[in-house]
């Protein structure tokens, strides 16, 4: 079920925002034309995403080389002890028996909906 | 009375027999070692042995800084009466089902500056000790010792014995570049000894010296044998941590390595350290596929000598038990003909009773690959 989450141009280009839909804590992230939407508590400690660091992800296909980022693959790091998640996913890089829980998203007019009932796309 | 105690079961001299009860014990490394050059002469090219029998013995080893003013060697440990003394408190008290031989002083050739000296050395010792050693029991099983300063030439050397399959594993000692193991110019080393099965024994006291790029510890030097003794688990903890972040197992996933001679109480705190910097390290190493701890519990192993004497069991069990992994990351080594060697009953008797069969002689068997069963 899709709710409204905020207005499109609230959220920003690189950074997060964080909303309350349906009781829940939301952090919604703008990358590379597309928004995504996570649960707002880091599972390390229960931090929230709140001035978090979203960048691209690197990849590697060879040990001792890094690969530039995929075009729409980015991460974001917790503000407190940089654990990084896929944006996508909701997945640890680290760890992927740590998610944060991710919802699909889409844009309806000038306003950004997720879909709460969703259980978000896994690892 | 329990410092008694220690002393009579750690003793070797002691007439009590190995088995108590116990499946036969895999010994991951005992010492053997060369005492005058004309013991490897035969095995050197001509030009070689002329050069080299006609220097002072032992020139071309790093020469260590410090020794233990009483003494660490059981008496007739080396020298004309070495195998009699092998046999008799090794071979025939412990009774163990195979042994690896590993190398004592020889093991500081492996960072020697005059490297092509050492390696012509370190070929004749590995022919001394197929040849000379482990004819005279077929329990008996060799390492490929192996120079970090000229790592291609190591690698020749590894394919040299690799059809060998009494040598069953690869012998290094201290990073002779100053580099640690984790750095790429020591990757024909280790990919020769994953194509081979071969695993690579990492031994601490190799660095034990001052005409060597690489220091003993870090921080500065240390003034004692007693600093250095207690320290040498340094160099393990940072070849542990290069070699896992720099991704040598991603690239050789069929790489083992065992650790000699640095305890096994550091392990748990520098893993859970590794894996903690890793989950907000993530992107500076994307290589990596896995946590630290996975990649250290799958290829890395660590020898009983010199475990932690001075502890408790009570005390040792509470490290084990953070850390139960390690059933499967001890090897039995006994670390003979060294007076702090240990006998298989007396580690088994220091270990959690369901660990003793997995640390006494699976896990060798494994790291190995040895079949099971007795020879």
């Amino acid at each position: 079920m899709y709710v409204d989450a905020a207005a499109t141009a609230d959220v920003p280009e690189t950074g997060p925002l964080v909303v309350q839909v349906a009781r829940r804590e939301i952090v919604l992230v703008r990358w590379d034309g597309q928004v995504y939407a996570l649960r707002n508590i880091c599972p390390h400690q229960h931090q929230s995403f709140e001035s978090g660091v979203v960048r691209g992800q690197f990849d590697s296909v060879a040990v001792g080389e890094i690969d530039a980022a995929e075009p729409g693959r980015a991460i974001i790091a917790c503000p407190w002890h940089r654990w990084q998640f896929d944006l996508a996913t909701g997945s640890c890089l680290a760890d992927a028996s740590y998610r944060v829980r991710s919802y699909p998203t889409k844009v309806e007019g000038d306003r950004v909906l997720i879909d709460i009932g969703g259980s978000g796309r896994r690892a | 009375m329990r410092r008694r105690e220690e002393l009579v079961q750690t003793s070797p001299t002691s007439e009590r027999q190995a088995d108590r009860g116990l499946s036969a014990a895999v010994d991951g490394m005992a010492f053997h070692e060369w005492t005058t050059m004309a013991e490897l002469a035969p095995y050197l090219g001509k030009g070689w042995r002329d050069l080299l029998t006609a220097l002072p013995p032992r020139q071309v080893e790093p020469q260590p800084l410090y020794r233990s003013p009483l003494g660490t060697k059981l008496d007739a440990a080396y020298g004309e009466e070495e195998y009699d003394s092998f046999q008799r408190l090794l071979l025939d008290a412990w009774s163990p089902d195979r042994v690896v031989l590993g190398y004592d002083r020889s093991i500081l050739l492996t960072a020697s500056a005059s490297f092509y000296a050492a390696e012509e050395i370190i070929r004749a010792i590995n022919t001394w000790t197929a040849e000379a050693w482990l004819a005279r029991d077929e329990r008996l099983h060799g390492l490929i010792l192996v120079s970090g300063s000229l790592p291609e030439v190591a690698a020749q050397e590894i394919r040299r014995f690799a059809r060998n399959d009494r040598m069953v594993g690869v012998a290094i000692g201290a990073n002779a570049l100053n580099l640690t193991f984790g750095h790429p110019v020591y990757h024909p080393i280790f990919e020769a000894a994953a194509e081979e099965g071969l695993p690579v024994v990492i031994q601490t006291g190799s660095d034990l010296a001052a005409n060597l790029l690489t220091p003993p510890i870090a921080g500065g030097q240390s003034s004692s044998y007693g600093e250095y003794k207690t320290l040498n688990t340094q160099s393990h903890m940072s070849h542990v941590a290069a070699m896992i972040l720099q991704g040598l197992f991603e690239k050789y996933a069929d790489l083992r390595v065992l650790l000699v001679g640095g305890g096994l109480t550091w392990v748990p705190g520098e893993i859970w350290r590794l894996d903690y910097a890793y989950r907000f390290n993530h992107q500076s190493t994307p290589w990596l596929r896995r946590l630290p701890s996975a990649y250290f519990k799958e290829s890395i192993r660590v020898s009983t000598y010199e475990m932690e004497r001075s502890l408790s069991n009570d005390a040792l069990a509470a490290v084990l038990s953070a850390a139960p992994w390690m059933r499967s990351s001890l090897v039995y080594t006994s670390g003979f003909p060294n007076r702090d060697c240990l006998a298989p009953d007396d580690v088994a008797s220091r270990l959690p009773v369901d660990w003793v069969d997995d640390v006494v002689r699976n896990n060798a068997l494994d790291l190995f690959r040895w079949p099971e069963g007795n020879l």
